[in-house]
This record gives C-alpha cells, structure tokens and sequence, in this order.
C-alpha cells in the first residue's frame, strides 16, 4: 500500500481513533523525556545536543517549535524537581566523595 | 481442545497442545520511556542473522514508531480489527478480579486468537502483503507517500508533512510466547519450544514452507525464505543463550540486540518456571521483581492470548486508553509505580545494560539520602544505593550506585580507545 491512497471503505485498512494531540501532549513528551535522562545521569549539554539534532525527532521537534530557551526552562524546571546533575566534566560529581 | 492457564489473562484458555512448560523460559524487560529510535538493536541483529539470499526484507528485530509505524505496516491494527469482527466489543477485562501472580492484571473476558479462529484453523490471523513488508518504517516521519520510481527521487520530499504530535518507539522481535499461534499453526509441526530455556524455534529440515506460522503469529515475527523457501525467526541468539560465545565461555549472556542497546532500555534473562507454568517466586531475580512484584513491566497485546515473554514499561506520555489497549489494564498501576519509583525500583533500573553477562540476582546495599522532593503531592526521597548483580552461580557481574558517575569522554577523544 505503499504508493496507492488511502480508501476510507477499506476494512483492512488502518482504523482511525481520535488521540490527545497538539502542544500539550508534546510538552508532556518532552518533559518526560528530559527527567529519562535526567535520572540516568546526563547533563544539561548532553540533553541540549540530543534536543538539537534533527535524527532524534521527539526532542528536536520541540526545540524546533519552542526554540532554545524554552528548551532550557523546561530542563530546568525538571532538573529542579529531580536534583543536580551527575555528570560534570569527565569525572564523578564531587571528586567520588560522600557516597555511603 | 486442550485448556491451559494463561496468567497475563487470569483463566484458562484453549490451545492446540496441553501444558507442558520449560524450565527456564527467555524473557526480556524494555523500558519504552527511553527508547531515541536508533536502531543499534535492528541492525545488530541484521548484521548478525539475516544478511544472506531471500533475507533482505528480514528483520527479526524492528524498532517502530507507535501510533503509525509498523512491520509489517498495520500489524497490530489488522489482528486487532480481526479480534473484533469475530468477537464484537469482546476485548474486555475485569479488573476486579486481580490475583497475584495468577491474574495479576484481572480476568480477560473476550476470545484470544485461539479461541477466535475460524473452523479448520488453529489461530485467527492474516498473511501479510510483499508491500506490507517491503518497507519497515514507512509512513513514520511523514504522513503522506509521494510517487518514486527508479532513480528519481521527490524535488521536495524533505519538506513533507510531520506527524505533529506524541508519538514513542516500540521495540519488537519474538516473544517468545509460552503459547505460540506459529507453533499451534504449523501443520508439520516443525516448530518447537526448547525445554531448557522456551526459546521457539522452526525446524528448517521439516518446515515446508505453508507459511501457516506467518499468518497465525499476531507479532508477524516469522517471515517467509522465498530463496530457501523455508520460513525463518528470531532464534533469540540461542549460542549466547547456551554460553557458547567465547568471550564468556560457559556464561549465558544476552542477545545481540540486547547487549547492543546504547539506550540502556533493554534488560534480559532467563526466569524459572513452575511445573503449572507461571514464574518461579524469585523475589531477588530482576525480572521477576518488575513483572510481578514492581509490576511496572506488562505484555504486549495480552489479549491475543499467547501468552508473550517480553515485557514493556510502557511510554508515561502516551494518553491512556491507547496505552491499555496495547498493554492491558495494568498500565495506570505501572505508570504511577514508575514515575515517582521505589527506593528498590530506582535500583533495579540501573541494571540495564550494564553488562552482556546475564543477570540472575541481585542485592542491594544501602546508601545515605541524596535527595528529597515532592513527586504528585507526595514526598519521594533518592538514596544513593548500591545494587550488584550477580551470575546464575551467585559470583558478581555488576555493582553500580543509583547516582553512578557519567563519565563524559573528551571531545578530542570521541573514538580513542
């Protein structure tokens, strides 16, 4: 079906179902998203060149639309509730220090 | 026709063959939240099996995006409009009727594919088209097709319609099933499950090649050899399975598309199974714990019935009725059981994708409170635990802390070794 248009009386075809769109269900997208990589450990740079690069079209799409300082806010704001961040630089937050 | 007990639906159900259950049975976590579609997974395993003659099309694992992607294109959407012709407004659950670990997500109330399948047939299914196959991500950037023909490409194909709205990766290959609808299909019966470890395979010498496994198998995970003229699936890397790769010798380690995941979404092990079929209490076995005890890991479309061995924490953002559809109606308790995670949850997590060797045990030690917030109203606490991991003799494989250090390779050294 590759080339061919689509038939509405097809009854194998796809059956549409109406779904929660729009920008409020992209937001919640990506702010999912941010605090997954978040909780692994990735850094604010890290994120940002994952929102920037067009291959990763969940992030970027929103980077697109939103533009960079709204994708920084929205970091932020989750970085707020999750905590600080693990990685700083090429070495173990807090020189390894602290852990139990 | 025999009837077995089918956990993910809480009854029995009827099946071509009466119960008769591995020992240990392949199974597999996925944590849908951090799939980024890279597909490292889809082409370790095509690097790995199904680069010869009359594979091309093959790809016994895909990564497709949900709610359009599919391979073969409209799979899921085909069997379940199939389920619903033959059982009009039957794909219900009762979810009053939760029960452990023998019906943990309630009781399903409408007909599986088995119990749904026309006279003469042992599964409801369909023969996919050469065009459902041909292309396994199509239609999933764009919305719309353009005209191709050889060597002519679209003026303005880059500037196509985007779908504009949520949209998530499900990663997909054999499940593996405790039921399969390929191995009740087969009429030659060349396909069997391994008693050692319920990995399904097809018999390539008895196979003829009817193709009765590719229509009854709701996943479309075996796939038709027009060259060998025999039919082909994922063998779940079965060499690494019996510890026969020589980087761990005697070792069980995971499968390819397992080990290749950089996403770090992928956990897989071997779990026990009970003489009646349902997981052996293994309360210290990291699948176990997120099947049945977290339960934040559910089965894809339980209501076909085959009972699949690979498991999903499903995408947070996703609204939910699509959601219970795809995983059943333990996606609400899961979800909110992954957002704001346990103490042991947020340990476990940080298995995946640490090592290749398979993951048997684990055990936790205790760290000191790093962190303290309000997740959903309600105070949520982070320690700084310590999980390891241990092999299937007890020695350890893994150990690594909740707020492991990310070590960021320089950039003038991205790929020294």
């Amino acid at each position: 079906m590759t080339e061919k248009a689509f038939e509405p009386d097809d009854p194998m075809a796809l059956v549409g179902v109406i779904v929660d769109a729009g920008d409020p269900a992209a937001d919640e997208m990506a702010r999912c998203l941010v605090e997954e990589y978040l909780r692994v450990g990735w850094d604010e740079e890290g994120l940002l060149r994952l929102f920037r690069t067009p291959f990763y079209r969940a992030l970027y799409a929103i980077y697109r639309d939103r533009g960079e300082e709204a994708v920084r806010g929205l970091i932020a704001e989750v970085a707020a509730t999750w905590g600080v961040w693990r990685v700083t630089g090429g070495g173990p937050r807090g020189g390894g220090e602290g852990d139990a | 026709m025999p009837e077995v007990y089918n956990w993910h639906l809480g009854r029995k159900m009827a099946y071509r063959f009466a119960e008769r259950h591995p020992r240990w049975q392949f199974a597999a976590v996925f944590n849908i939240n951090r799939c980024i579609g890279c597909q490292t997974c889809t082409m370790a395993c095509k690097s790995t099996w199904t680069h010869a003659r009359g594979q091309e099309y093959m790809w016994w694992n895909n990564v497709e995006t949900k709610p359009y992607g599919g391979y073969p294109q409209f799979w899921d959407v085909k069997t379940l409009e199939l389920l619903e012709q033959a059982d009009p407004g039957g794909q219900r659950w009762n979810p009053r009727t939760r029960d452990g670990r023998d019906a943990p997500y309630g009781v399903y109330e409408g007909k599986t594919l088995f119990e749904a399948a026309p006279a003469g047939e042992e599964a409801l299914g369909y023969l996919p088209t050469d065009e459902e196959w041909r292309a396994p991500n199509i239609y999933e950037d764009t919305p719309t097709a353009y005209p191709t023909a050889p060597g002519r490409y679209h003026r303005t194909g880059e500037q196509l319609p985007e779908h504009r709205t949520w949209f998530f990766h499900l990663q997909r290959l054999c499940n593996h099933c405790t039921y399969p609808a390929c191995l009740a299909a087969c009429p030659r019966q060349a396909i069997y499950k391994r008693p050692e470890d319920g990995i399904v395979l097809i018999d390539q010498r008895r196979c003829r090649g009817y193709r009765k496994c590719v229509e009854a198998c709701p996943y479309k995970k075996p796939m038709f050899n027009a060259y060998t003229r025999v039919s082909e699936k994922c063998i779940a890397c079965y060499p690494r399975i019996e510890g026969r790769d020589p980087l761990h010798p005697g070792a069980p380690i995971e499968a390819r598309c397992m080990a290749a995941c950089v996403g770090k979404i992928r956990l897989q092990g071997l779990v026990r199974i009970d003489a009646d079929g349902r997981w052996a209490e293994d309360r210290q076995h990291p699948l176990y714990f997120l099947v049945h005890v977290a339960r934040v890991a559910l089965p894809l479309y339980p209501q076909f019935g085959t009972q699949p061995n690979v498991y999903y924490i499903p995408p947070r953002w996703v609204p939910r009725p699509y959601l219970r559809q795809m995983f059943g109606p333990g996606v609400d308790r899961a979800i909110a059981a992954y957002t704001a995670p346990s103490r042991e949850l947020l340990a476990v997590l940080q298995l995946f994708r640490t090592t290749q060797r398979m993951i048997f045990r684990y055990r936790i030690e205790p760290g000191r409170k790093v962190f303290e917030t309000t997740l959903n109203g309600k105070k949520w606490a982070m320690y700084n635990d310590t999980v390891i991991g241990l092999d299937q003799r007890g020695r350890e494989v893994v150990r690594l802390t909740v707020e492991e250090p990310v070590f960021a390779r320089p950039r003038q050294h991205l790929n020294s070794i």
